[in-house]
């Protein structure tokens, strides 16, 4: 059986999501993007995944998470999702605007697949978003659960200041 | 001439009386006479005028010549009894005699009469002589034996010819211890010493009593028991009227405590003699009228005149400077007039004048000899120069020191008698404790102590301590006259002096209260300035905490309208380009460059402040190393570049690896773009070294700067040239000031308009970052 392949993306700020979805949807890829407009959002949504339509059935193939967001952050959402066993398997890219390495750090420590950080240039903007989409999108297979584990710094997307 | 004579008469017939008177004036005789012719008159006439003479009748009518022989007889039987009578028989005559009549004369031959009266009277006066010697020689014999008798402190006893023993007084007895019968009859060699008696002395000492009737001699004798005393004893002959020898007279005294004296004496004075002889002292007898009569060798060596020279002139004369020898005769003449000696019995001290007419300060003691009449002094002279010169010596060093002592007002410094009580006391110690010398000296100490150091024995366990080792310093509480307190220095000093003896403590007192309340305040302010330390810890930890806060929200919540407004710009771009016209479409590039201006800034900014909270590392690092990194990150510039490199040895310093990388980085960037316009660029980097720190140079021979503005260069955002000549936002050089900053060490630039720039850093070679 295959899962129709979509992205759940968590961020609060409207002008934000519409640009990001504006960037992955950019080149007609027609992905299914779900908005989760707070972290609380974005768990409701998981833990409804296969029995909501809203949710595209089955779970997403990536998610987009915000840092900073009202009620429950971004941290706290990658912590529930690494610390669940059904979805820990779901790769989960932060998509924020701090530069600040304990951000980054923390991320990784809980088990963030990646970490990029939000470039002022809308051109690289799109870019790396593309980028994101295209990458964990065209991988079929999920990383095994032991992967990320070793892997404890995956190559950091940020675009050169 | 004789004495008027008294004639009493007993006669009854006066005519006879007067032809009798008339006979005797005759012969010269000188008398009175008086006529009694009854028994009574005769009996108180010879009571109350006791006659010389008494002429009596033999016959009276109511009296008779034998009754008046026989009461004259019995009544005065030294005075003469004439009869005188017209008749009288053999028988009468025989019994005249016999009743004790001195004569008779009849009235017939009155011619008979003078003679018989002068020869009757003259014949009493002897008796009467006779009579009184008899009674002198008596009582003087009685007196003689019971002065013997009675003489205990003389031996007295008598010999006879041949030596032997004959009487013994209880003197004897006392002296010798025999008693008289155990000696009498035995040799007087009884009493000498075995050696006194082998050598004959008992013979010799009779023998000459006997040639010179007297012989005197001292001696050992002996006494009963053995014992031997010194005696004097007197030897005399006793002869009898017709010059035969009868014996000896022996007279002994015990002299042994007057030999033991004499001898004494005669020891003492060669003994005198001696001290006077070797004195070290000029002695002199001085007779009253002042003149030397005794100059010992002292006197010799000290004045410089002989014995000879000196003895019989006026001490005066030899010794006094003219200058007081007035005042010296003066005081004599005061003393010879008043027995008062203003010199007598009290050294003085006077300037003396020695033979060659130098002059010294002399010791002079004047003693009058008590037992000689006229008087006598001895005079004790001492020379003093040198203790005078030491005393004067003494005296200036106590006297600077004294006055040292009382001038020094900031120390407190006094003397204490071995029991602790003041002795002295300095001004000041009179501004430290509060008490005048006059309030303190006598009492103990321990007056300065609070009652609860008095109350622990506290100045006792000083004096005690300080006695143990010589000295004692310590620090505490002491109370002021006032009641109030001061926190003291003190050191005590035992002082002995040079006996070894210990006279008591010197004691060292500084008022110490505002360094002790210093100290406190330091204390104090050291703890306080920890509780500080942390309450400031606490503040700046929370202030970087605001920090953090800052620069993430800074990060995030300014960085997000930016890029919206970029993203949007671009949108724009993107979907109206071609209804646009060419100057629109310039204004929407200016927005979108001027949002990725802001977003370069923004980065920069947060960039600089995690360099000031970022933890440093400490580790050895090779700057060659370092250099050669920056240039390898700085390759893509250098392309297409003509520039001369010139590399110096570079030092091994300590430091942040990533933190210097990012300073050699921005310099060699900043020298890289500032000489963009030369060719070929020339790029220097060296170090030097002074001992302390590593100076590291970059050098370039680019644009330059004004001097004036080269310390604006490290500011943050602080540009000196125009941005579109040269592309940066001016924050390398501050964040390589932080950098060295946080290294400990300094940086600083030397350039020129046009002139290239040399920008420094230092690092020190022992950072404690």
């Amino acid at each position: 059986m295959i899962q129709p392949k979509w992205i759940l993306l968590a961020e609060d700020n409207p002008i934000d999501a519409e640009l990001a979805l504006r960037a992955l949807n950019a080149s007609g890829a027609g992905v299914k993007v779900v908005l989760a407009n707070d972290g609380s959002e974005a768990l409701d949504c998981l833990n409804r995944c296969g029995t909501d339509e809203t949710c595209g059935g089955g779970h997403p193939t990536m998610v987009l998470l915000d840092l900073k967001m009202p009620k429950v952050d971004g941290l706290e959402v990658l912590r529930q999702i690494k610390g669940d066993p059904r979805l820990r398997q779901i790769p989960v890219v932060m998509f924020t605007s701090s530069r600040e390495e304990a951000d980054l750090a923390r991320c990784y420590d809980l088990g963030a697949n990646a970490y990029v950080v939000k470039p002022v240039a809308f051109a690289e903007y799109r870019a790396v978003l593309q980028e994101v989409r295209t990458f964990w999108m065209g991988i079929n297979e999920l990383p095994a659960e032991d992967r990320f584990k070793r892997q404890s710094m995956p190559p950091q997307l940020v675009p050169a200041a | 001439m004789r004495k008027e004579i008294r004639i009493l008469y007993v006669e009854d017939v006066p005519a006879d009386v007067v032809i009798v008177n008339h006979e005797l004036r005759k012969a010269g005789l000188a008398f009175r006479s008086r006529r009694v012719d009854t028994k009574d008159a005769f009996l108180s006439e010879l009571r109350d005028n006791p006659p010389d003479l008494i002429l009596s009748d033999h016959g009276l009518p109511c009296f008779d010549g034998f009754t008046a022989l026989a009461i004259a007889r019995d009544k005065c039987p030294e005075v003469p009894f004439i009869f005188v009578t017209s008749s009288l028989g053999e028988e009468t005559t025989i019994a005249t005699f016999e009743g004790g009549a001195t004569d008779y004369v009849l009235k017939k031959d009155l011619a008979k009469l003078a003679p018989a009266v002068v020869r009757a009277l003259r014949e009493a006066e002897e008796r009467a002589t006779l009579k009184q010697k008899e009674q002198a020689l008596r009582e003087s014999e009685e007196r003689f034996r019971m002065l013997v008798e009675g003489v205990k402190d003389y031996a007295i006893f008598m010999l006879d010819p041949r030596g032997r023993v004959t009487s013994w007084n209880p003197g004897a007895q006392w002296l010798h211890g025999h008693r008289a019968e155990e000696v009498r009859g035995r040799h007087y060699s009884l009493f000498y010493t075995p050696t006194d008696i082998e050598a004959g002395r008992p013979e010799i000492g009779l023998k000459r009593a006997v040639s010179e009737g007297r012989f005197e001699e001292e001696g050992l004798r002996v006494g009963k028991g053995g014992n031997e005393f010194w005696a004097n004893v007197i030897i005399t002959c006793l002869r009898d009227p017709g010059g035969k020898l009868r014996g000896f007279a022996v007279v002994t005294r015990d002299i042994t405590d007057r030999v033991r004296a004499r001898r004494a004496l005669e020891k003492s004075e060669a003994l005198k003699g001696i001290i006077l002889e070797t004195a070290l002292d000029a002695i002199l007898s001085v007779s009253h009228d002042g003149l030397v009569q005794e100059w010992n060798p002292a006197a010799e060596r000290i004045f410089g005149y002989r014995r000879d020279e000196a003895v019989g002139r006026p001490m005066d004369e030899l010794i006094v400077p003219p200058s007081l020898r007035e005042a010296y005769q003066d005081g004599v003449a005061n003393y010879l007039m008043t027995g008062v000696g203003s010199l007598l019995g009290r050294p003085i001290e006077l300037t003396l004048r020695r033979a060659d007419g130098s002059e010294f300060r002399a010791d002079f003691a004047v003693t009058r000899i008590p037992t000689e009449e006229p008087p006598r002094c001895t005079v004790l002279i001492r020379d003093i120069t040198e203790r005078k010169q030491a005393e004067a010596a003494l005296r200036e060093s106590e006297e600077r020191f004294r006055l040292l002592i009382e001038c020094v007002k900031d120390y407190a410094i006094y003397m204490l008698d071995p029991e602790g009580h003041v002795t002295s006391w300095n001004a000041g110690a009179e501004r430290i404790e509060g008490f005048s010398a006059d309030e303190i000296i006598g009492e103990h100490y321990s007056r300065f102590f609070a009652p609860e150091d008095v109350a622990q024995h506290k100045p006792e366990l000083e004096l005690k301590t300080a006695l143990e080792q010589g000295r004692f310093e310590t620090e505490g509480w002491r109370v002021r006259k006032d009641g109030s307190r001061f926190w003291a220095s003190v050191l005590i000093t035992t002082v002995h002096d040079e006996t070894g003896r210990l006279c008591g403590f010197s004691k060292v007192a500084r008022d110490v209260t505002e360094r002790k309340q210093a100290e406190e305040e330091i204390r104090l302010l050291n703890t306080n300035l920890e509780q500080r330390v942390r309450e400031r810890t606490a503040e700046l930890e929370a202030a970087n905490q605001e920090l953090d806060a800052f620069s993430y929200s800074v990060s995030h919540d300014l960085r997000a309208p930016l890029r919206h407004i970029a993203a949007y710009v671009d949108i724009l771009q993107a979907e109206t380009a071609k209804d646009l016209s060419e100057g629109s479409r310039q204004y929407l590039q200016t927005i979108a460059d001027s949002a990725l201006h802001l977003g370069h800034l923004i980065d920069a900014l947060l960039a600089f402040s995690r360099m000031g909270r970022t933890e440093m590392r400490q580790q050895t690092i090779s700057l060659s190393a370092v250099v050669d990194e920056a240039r390898r990150e700085l390759r893509r510039e250098v392309e297409n570049r003509n520039i001369n490199w010139k590399i110096g040895r570079l030092p091994r310093v300590q430091g942040d690896p990533l933190m210097l990388r990012q300073v050699m980085v921005n310099l060699l960037s900043n020298a890289l773009k500032y000489t963009r316009a030369r060719d070929p660029a020339a790029i220097e980097i060296g170090a030097t070294d002074d001992g302390q720190e590593s100076i590291v140079f970059v050098r370039d021979n680019g644009v330059g700067f004004d001097p004036k503005y080269a310390d604006k260069l490290f500011g943050v955002f602080q540009r000196l040239h125009r941005p579109n000549d040269f592309e940066g936002i001016g924050i390398g050089l501050a964040n390589i000031r932080r950098i060295i900053s946080r290294h400990g060490g300094r940086t600083w630039a030397e350039g020129a308009v046009d002139g290239g720039a040399t920008f420094f850093f230092s690092l020190p070679k022992q950072f404690k970052g």
